[in-house]
């Protein structure tokens, strides 16, 4: 299993913590866009996904910039 | 319920029999915590959160998709049938939809969806307070825009479109507002 180099353990720990957190800011925006296709509104319903699919894209490209760093054999994690 | 000595919890799991039942029933070892690493994690937490936003967008296409209301034309009442300030209940579009009709001032007549958008309780006019209450949770509705005005429901009252065609009124269509 690879681990964090010296001193970068509780930065690993504060990205996993943003990503948590930023996985419960989806789960708000599941919520209110229930809430906007109720009251038929197209628009905000169409923002809840963008801003929830820039969450998801951005969890993407973290596990790809970390697959890309195990690949080279940078002990990020 | 039998008891696990120091030496049998020190020994791995696969050298010795699971006799007690609570370790039949949660049959973990702390060594097995190691076996999630963080990039497991964060593997998992990406999956969830591309379900998350799956979910969403399948709303957001929903919301595109779908018509603008619901119902077609229906007779409701003779317009002369409802005094000013008065309330006429009926249903609409589905028998079992609730609705709810108001002749505001002279000529002025609105409708609007009688459940509640809190938790679909029949919602009615309250004749002391001058405003449409849902008694459920004690929701109050603004007669004149069906929108909410105390409690918990989180969304207007869906409005229904009128058509008065000799001296009859007829609902049109119901929309959320």
């Amino acid at each position: 299993m690879m681990r964090p180099a010296p001193g970068q353990g509780g930065l690993v720990m504060l990205g996993l913590s943003v990503g948590i957190l930023l996985m419960s800011v989806q789960l708000w925006l599941l919520t209110l866009a229930f809430n906007l296709y109720l009251s038929a509104d197209r628009r905000g319903t169409l923002i809840a996904a963008i801003a929830s699919g820039c969450i998801f894209l951005g969890g993407l490209v973290m596990l790809l910039v970390l697959r890309r760093s195990a690949r080279r054999g940078r002990p990020l994690t | 319920m039998g008891r696990v000595s120091q030496t049998e919890r020190d020994e791995p799991l696969s050298n010795r029999t699971r006799d007690g039942r609570w370790e039949v029933d949660f049959p973990f070892e702390w060594d097995a915590d190691e076996l999630v690493s963080r990039r497991q994690l964060l593997r998992w937490s990406v999956g969830a959160s591309g379900a998350l936003f799956a979910s969403t967008a399948v709303l957001a296409l929903l919301a595109y998709a779908r018509r603008g209301g619901r119902g077609g034309l229906r007779a409701i009442v003779e317009a002369s049938a409802v005094p000013v300030g008065g309330v006429h209940y009926f249903t609409y579009p589905g028998p079992d939809d609730h609705a709810i009709l108001m002749h505001l001032t002279p000529g002025r007549f609105v409708a609007y969806s009688g459940k509640c958008t809190h938790l679909s309780c029949a919602v009615y006019w309250n004749a002391q307070m001058g405003k449409l209450r849902c008694p459920c949770h004690e929701g109050l509705f603004d007669p004149e825009t069906g929108g909410v005005l105390a409690g918990p429901p989180p969304r207007p009252l869906p409005r229904i479109a009128l058509r008065e065609e000799n001296g009859m009124l007829y609902a049109a269509e119901e929309t959320p507002q």
